[in-house]
């Protein structure tokens, strides 16, 4: 059963679907597309093995990668390290450390209160607004087939304990673990003569116009409230129409992989072997140009797992609670190290693929934080941010340290880089401006 | 919010090393209006696909590739949480249209027969109207009629009578009143003042929704066109159908399913080391299809909460009877519902399955399954420590028993607080190591199960030492507060939302209902039925 990475490259030619966009390879003429990836590991990292060290000069680019980080050497000049960035957003208000924590990373914003229990028995809601990753989309994302594409691997809860993105207050994104549900949704997809492609697109925009009066008809009987429930919807409606309906006056081919095997996507076990189909997905999907946006979620907030594959039977937020100099704590080092790999992953996969005049890393922001810095305070300085890739045109091989300023910044300064416009990021008390020396 | 008032007073109680008298229940008078609720419950996945399934044939399971609905209390079902994505409207669309070229393919008959002679404008139009009424529930209005038609005609036009079809029910599949359980209620006459009755067919789908997880069959939407439903009888009385027909069957799966997650079995991992046994990945689908068969046949058969929680019997198939030291088991490659030792094991709480998932990959869990006593049966989950304390449970040392490790864990005064009402009951089930299996002897050390509840804010009689886990069952199965927490449990599945202080009244004539019926399961789920919550809506704000 297991996937071996040949296993999904491999292009039957009979898969080889009609996809409405333009191989990226044939895109030279146009400038290539942005992209950005945010990227959530829980609880925090054994943080003795996190930050690079200093060296004597005092320059960014003078630093010793820490243990942690010692699969991202050759990678080096493809990544900014952070230290000193506050996620202030998340110190209180509503829920636990790991709630506001998770809630805040990609959004800036506290989350609501709610109903939803914590990992301290507080109750809290969803977040109070988009994330990057939603925001970005009218910057980056127009276009490609999908908005935007939200992976879990074993991303379990199903409340603000397991979301990362946000298209707005209490409008959470739930991650897919199941890479089949994935390709199912990225390749598999009508294609065929160009006129029977017309036919589908003159029935879909009936149906769809259909649907929309649907919706009107049953809007006057609803309170203030459910009519917001439904224009929502109704919108969403709009935007599927205007999508499966758009004439596209290219048409390009892009291999489809081979449709992945089924697996335990909720086995710790498993963990391992469907992240490598979730970034390969993923991967194929940015170099496809099928999304430009995307998070990928390793667990949950509430991370009560094992992790079989590394041969942690622990649980691991019970680890990450543990002393810092307890001996049991290395394997959060170990869960720590195997996140680089994933990370190390992603980059060689998207550097594989040449664009313009370099590679989709080089026009892609990766952005991986947690949702404390420590478990075992659950504090929210100093977190373990990295910023991976050249979409920003951040120059990359360098340790900022910055003394204390919120993480929105942080959000704002990529927001700005990536094309956004915007002098304020998330909740508005958070933000102090973009960051300088980027 | 009752039982939310009582965590928030539990949680206060930890502080002190004193466990308060139950506090007073808050005044409630009976002419409250109605709770707020959402007139809009979207479809969970589990309910879409079984809809199709009895709307069109359809057993390929289209909503697996759904966005998974958001949890509240445990359920799913939750309208005011499970709202739709750009994501979800995608994938409604793509299930859609492969269901209804399914639908026209393979069932037609389902959708329309035309008659010999009919002309296809008839036939259409007669499908638009009876098909229509069939996927909304109810009977469509002029404007859903005319707007349905307008797609039927313009893919008639262009592509012909079958591709019509095939529109039309796509568009049906994608359409607010399909996917919502839609029960915006309309003013009666009713006693309740600002309050507005749900219509029969808004009744019909929440009946059949809470009872057989899907759409009506078709003789209830008859009885609620007959205005049958527009009484408390009425409606009892279609109840009571529901629940004698062999769909039930998947009613109660589903409310087992939620109700005690057995989801979570899909993610559980026992560390070779420790459970050589039970560490292999098939053990998950096993112990999951035991606790799940226990529950299900239970409910359905015994039909009582004394019997859910005292009845000695364990569903299992060979291995699981073998690694648990069951008797009996014929060797067919079946579960089979297997005698137990009744001084042993009696009752969900003593189910292999649940007290494997209540434990940790190495260890049992004293801590786990005491809050699943005082939780999920008390209503009465203790708040945990608040997150600066630096919770690590006990390592695991091969010379001490879990029972020592454990109290000497909690025995810090910050964490004894809450500890000492959690551990006490959790102990009582250290005869069952980590993977439930019974053991005399834990670490070399004779085991000591004796337990206590220590504190029970409804229900005093409660209180007490109990020296097994069959003991404290007993003691459960006959206590008022465990009677109500299933009551409130089942009221916010039966209802989509949570409890809130509106619902006290008829939370408390369900659970008076409930009780003076010895526990039976299908009278709860009538009396929720019959209650205001189910037949009424506060009438809702509409700004201008």
């Amino acid at each position: 059963m297991k996937l071996s990475r040949r296993h999904v490259l491999r292009s039957a030619a009979g898969l080889a679907v009609t996809l409405p966009f333009l191989p990226s390879l044939a895109r030279a003429a146009t400038p290539p597309p942005r992209r950005f990836i945010g990227l959530y590991s829980p609880n925090g990292v054994n943080t003795k093995y996190w930050f690079p060290t200093k060296g004597g000069s005092g320059l960014d680019t003078d630093f010793t990668l820490n243990r942690t980080h010692a699969a991202l050497q050759p990678w080096k000049s493809n990544v900014l390290w952070f230290g000193g960035l506050d996620m202030k957003v998340a110190l209180q208000g509503q829920g636990e450390q790991h709630q506001r924590g998770l809630g805040g990373l990609m959004t800036g914003r506290k989350i609501l209160a709610g109903q939803f229990v914590g990992n301290d028995g507080t109750t809290a809601g969803w977040a109070s607004g988009a994330s990057i990753d939603q925001l970005l989309v009218p910057v980056l994302g127009m276009g490609s087939r999908l908005a935007s594409l939200q992976l879990g691997v074993k991303a379990s809860e199903r409340d603000v304990s397991g979301v990362l993105s946000y298209a707005g207050a209490s409008q959470p994104l739930l991650p897919q673990n199941d890479p089949v549900l994935v390709f199912d949704r990225l390749f598999t997809t009508s294609g065929g003569p160009v006129d029977e492609m017309e036919r589908l697109r003159r029935r879909r925009a009936s149906v769809l116009d259909g649907v929309r009066e649907q919706l009107g008809t049953l809007r006057s009987r609803l309170s203030t409230a459910d009519r917001g429930v439904l224009d929502a919807h109704l919108t969403q409606v709009r935007d599927l129409e205007t999508r499966l309906t758009a004439t596209s006056t290219t048409v390009g081919t892009c291999n489809a992989p081979l449709r992945p095997t089924q697996m335990e996507v909720d086995s710790p076990a498993r963990m391992g072997d469907v992240s490598k189909v979730q970034l390969e997905l993923l991967s194929l999907a940015l170099s496809c140009d099928l999304t430009r946006c995307a998070t990928v979620m390793y667990s949950d907030a509430k991370n009560h797992t094992t992790l079989p594959f590394l041969n942690v039977y622990q649980d691991v937020h019970n680890v990450s609670h543990m002393g810092d100099d307890d001996p049991a704590r290395e394997a959060l080092y170990t869960r720590d190290a195997w996140q680089v790999d994933q990370l190390v992953t992603l980059m060689q996969k998207l550097s594989s693929s040449p664009e313009g005049d370099g590679t989709v890393l080089d026009h892609t922001t990766i952005f991986w934080g947690s949702d404390v810095s420590r478990g075992n305070t659950h504090a929210h300085d100093d977190m373990p941010f990295l910023v991976a890739g050249g979409g920003t045109g951040w120059k990359g091989g360098r340790y900022l340290r910055f003394n204390g300023r919120p993480h929105n910044d942080l959000l704002l300064s990529m927001f700005t880089a990536l094309g956004g416009s915007a002098t304020s990021f998330g909740d508005a008390e958070f933000c102090t401006g973009a960051l300088s020396g980027l | 919010m009752r039982y939310l008032a009582v965590l928030l007073a539990t949680a206060a109680a930890c502080t002190s090393t004193v466990t308060p008298p139950s506090p007073p229940d808050p005044p409630t008078t009976c002419d409250a209006q109605p709770a707020e609720a959402s007139a809009l419950r979207l479809l969970t996945r589990a309910e879409y696909d079984r809809t199709v399934e009895d709307l069109l044939g359809d057993t390929t399971r289209p909503a697996r590739a759904f966005p998974r609905e958001p949890k509240a209390f445990g359920f799913e079902n939750n309208a005011a949480i499970h709202v739709t994505t750009a994501e979800a409207v995608e994938a409604y669309n793509t299930a859609a249209e492969a269901v209804a070229a399914r639908a026209v393919k393979d069932h037609k008959a389902l959708l329309v027969t035309c008659a010999s002679g009919e002309d296809d404008k008839a036939c259409g139009a007669r499908f638009v109207g009876t098909f229509g009424a069939r996927a909304f529930r109810r009977p469509l209005s002029t404007a859903e009629r005319a707007s349905l038609q307008t797609v039927f005609d313009a893919v008639y036009a262009a592509e012909g009578f079958d591709a019509a079809l095939e529109a039309v029910t796509t568009t049906l599949l994608q359409s607010p009143q399909f996917l919502y359980v839609v029960q915006p209620g309309t003013a009666g006459t009713g006693p309740l003042p600002k309050s507005l009755e749900l219509d029969g067919y808004e009744l019909a789908s929440r009946l059949s929704y809470f009872l057989w997880g899907t759409m009506p069959d078709d003789a209830l939407l008859t009885a609620a066109g007959a205005h049958k439903l527009d009484t408390a009888d009425g409606l009892e009385a279609e109840a009571r159908r529901l629940l004698a027909s062999p769909k039930a069957q998947a009613g109660v799966d589903e409310f087992v399913r939620q109700w005690l997650d057995l989801d979570a079995f899909d993610a559980l991992t026992k560390a070779p080391a420790s459970y050589p046994d039970f560490a292999q990945p098939e053990w998950n689908a096993r112990w999951k299809q035991s606790l799940g068969l226990f529950a299900r046949d239970t409910l359905l058969n015994d039909g009582t909460l004394h019997g859910l929680l005292t009845r000695p019997v364990v569903f299992a198939d060979a291995t699981l009877a073998k690694a648990y030291g069951l008797r009996g088991h014929t060797g067919s490659d079946q579960f089979e519902a297997l005698a137990t030792d009744p001084a042993q094991r009696a009752g969900l709480l003593t189910q292999p399955a649940l007290l494997a998932r209540l434990a940790g990959p190495d260890q049992s869990s004293p801590v786990r399954r005491g809050l699943f006593v005082l939780g999920q049966l008390m209503c009465q989950p203790l708040a945990p420590p608040p997150a600066t304390f630096n919770i690590v449970p006990p390592k695991v040392d091969q010379t001490s028993t879990t029972r020592d490790r454990f109290a000497q864990h909690s025995a810090r005064a910050e964490c004894h607080s809450c500890h000492q009402i959690i551990d006490p009951a959790g102990f009582g089930f250290e005869h069952f190591d980590g993977a439930g299996a019974w053991r005399d002897v834990d670490n070399g050390h004779p085991v000591d199960a004796t337990g206590s509840i220590v504190s029970a804010l409804r229900d005093a009689q409660l209180q007490g030492d109990f020296t097994s886990v069959p003991e404290l069952a007993e003691k459960l199965a006959r206590s008022p507060q465990v009677m109500n927490c299933l009551a409130t449990t089942a009221f916010r599945y039966g209802l989509g939302r949570v409890e809130s202080p509106q619902d006290l009244c008829a939370l408390e004539s369900i659970e008076s209902t409930f009780q003076s019926s010895g526990g039976r399961w299908n009278e709860l789920l009538v009396a929720i039925v019959r209650s205001d919550g189910f037949r009424l809506r506060k009438v809702p704000e509409v700004s201008p």
